[in-house]
């Protein structure tokens, strides 16, 4: 098997490993295919081809109340076990930014390593804060939902927000700055610009990961605004 | 079944292409390569006619990759609703292409023939 071939091979799966619950038998009957097509460069596009459709279809809508519940228990248990991961990666950038705080010679590298510093720290206690909350098991299933909705409206507010959008893309690129300057590497341009272009990009990815996170939030506070309103209807 | 479907030259394409061969069950990379579209745009297509009930799914049986040694692979059929679908809108789009050329063709008005 060529090297394009095995690449729209493990394209193909990966794409029917990771399709939503919808798009499962599609996703796989899509990946099937790649062994059929006779070119491995037509293989490797037409693998590439399906990777957005396949892996950004939405979901079935909530049409029941149990379903939402279902979802915002997966929901807080997820974002409690982020949240807890979140703090664990944070913490080594944490001692390392107080290690060049220490090592700072210059006035205007030490506001600038107590500012990302700084950021850190309010990262972590924002992180905390908002997401570490665990789901209150003794709420209703109508009650249950309309948290759900918060929490979902609430991460939508922070996405919408301006300063965290450039903040997180403007502080990648400070980091990266930072890293090259205190590394001294000034003899190889290249690096430098791999380096700062990977943390920026990095930045530019994960803004992209959380819009599409955002549209699928959004799709689910109408979904469960829908179910609230049939739910207090039924019961007047 | 839900009319709302949203009507493109696309989709015409693959709902003639499966007017072809109305009762046989197809492939996705056959269909794309007799369309031409990119599997990206063939594959919403074809869900959303799934969604709608006017494509049926199915994966090949035993009997049907038995011997040749490939695993099966998912297959396409037009339902009965499909079918009409089908051929409304392919007649439909006939329609408006030919109206379109037989407009191009026709003077405008003021316009000196001859």
């Amino acid at each position: 098997m060529t090297l394009l071939r095995r690449a729209a091979v493990r394209v193909s799966g990966f794409v029917a490993r990771h399709a939503g619950a919808g798009s499962r038998e599609w996703a796989e009957g899509f990946a099937r295919e790649v062994e059929f097509i006779d070119g491995d460069w037509k293989a490797l596009r037409w693998a590439v081809g399906g990777l957005p459709v396949l892996l950004t279809r939405r979901e079935a809508s909530l049409d029941s109340l149990e379903k939402a519940v279902s979802l915002a228990e997966g929901y807080f248990e997820k974002r409690k076990n982020q949240t807890e991961a979140g703090c664990f990666i944070l913490t080594p950038f944490l001692m390392l930014f107080a290690f060049y705080l220490a090592e700072a010679c210059k006035p205007m590298e030490r506001i600038g390593v107590g500012i990302v510093l700084a950021s850190l720290m309010y990262a972590i206690f924002r992180t905390y804060k908002s997401t570490g909350r665990k789901a209150d098991r003794s709420l209703g299933p109508y009650e249950m939902a309309a948290e759900y909705r918060l929490a979902l409206q609430r991460e939508h507010k922070s996405y919408v927000s301006w300063r965290n959008r450039i903040g997180s893309i403007v502080w990648w690129g400070y980091a990266g700055w930072l890293c090259i300057s205190t590394y001294k590497l000034d003899h190889s341009v290249w690096l430098e610009a791999f380096i700062f272009g990977l943390l920026v990009g990095g930045g530019l990815v994960g803004d992209m990961r959380n819009r599409m996170k955002d549209q699928r939030n959004l799709r689910r506070i109408a979904d469960i605004d829908a179910l609230l309103v049939r739910d207090a209807t039924e019961g007047m | 079944m839900d009319s709302k479907m949203r009507r493109s030259p696309q989709t015409t394409l693959v709902l003639a292409e499966f007017l072809q061969a109305e009762r046989e069950w197809r492939y996705g990379y056959d269909l794309s390569r007799a369309t031409g579209l990119k599997s990206g745009t063939l594959y919403p297509i074809l869900m959303r006619l799934a969604e709608r009930g006017m494509l049926e799914t199915s994966w090949e049986t035993g009997a049907e990759v038995a011997g040749t040694g490939r695993p099966p692979r998912h297959i396409y059929k037009l339902t009965r609703d499909g079918l009409r679908y089908a051929q409304a809108e392919v007649a439909a789009a006939k329609a408006a292409e030919k109206a379109a050329r037989s407009r191009s063709v026709r003077p405008a008005f003021g316009e000196v023939t001859g």
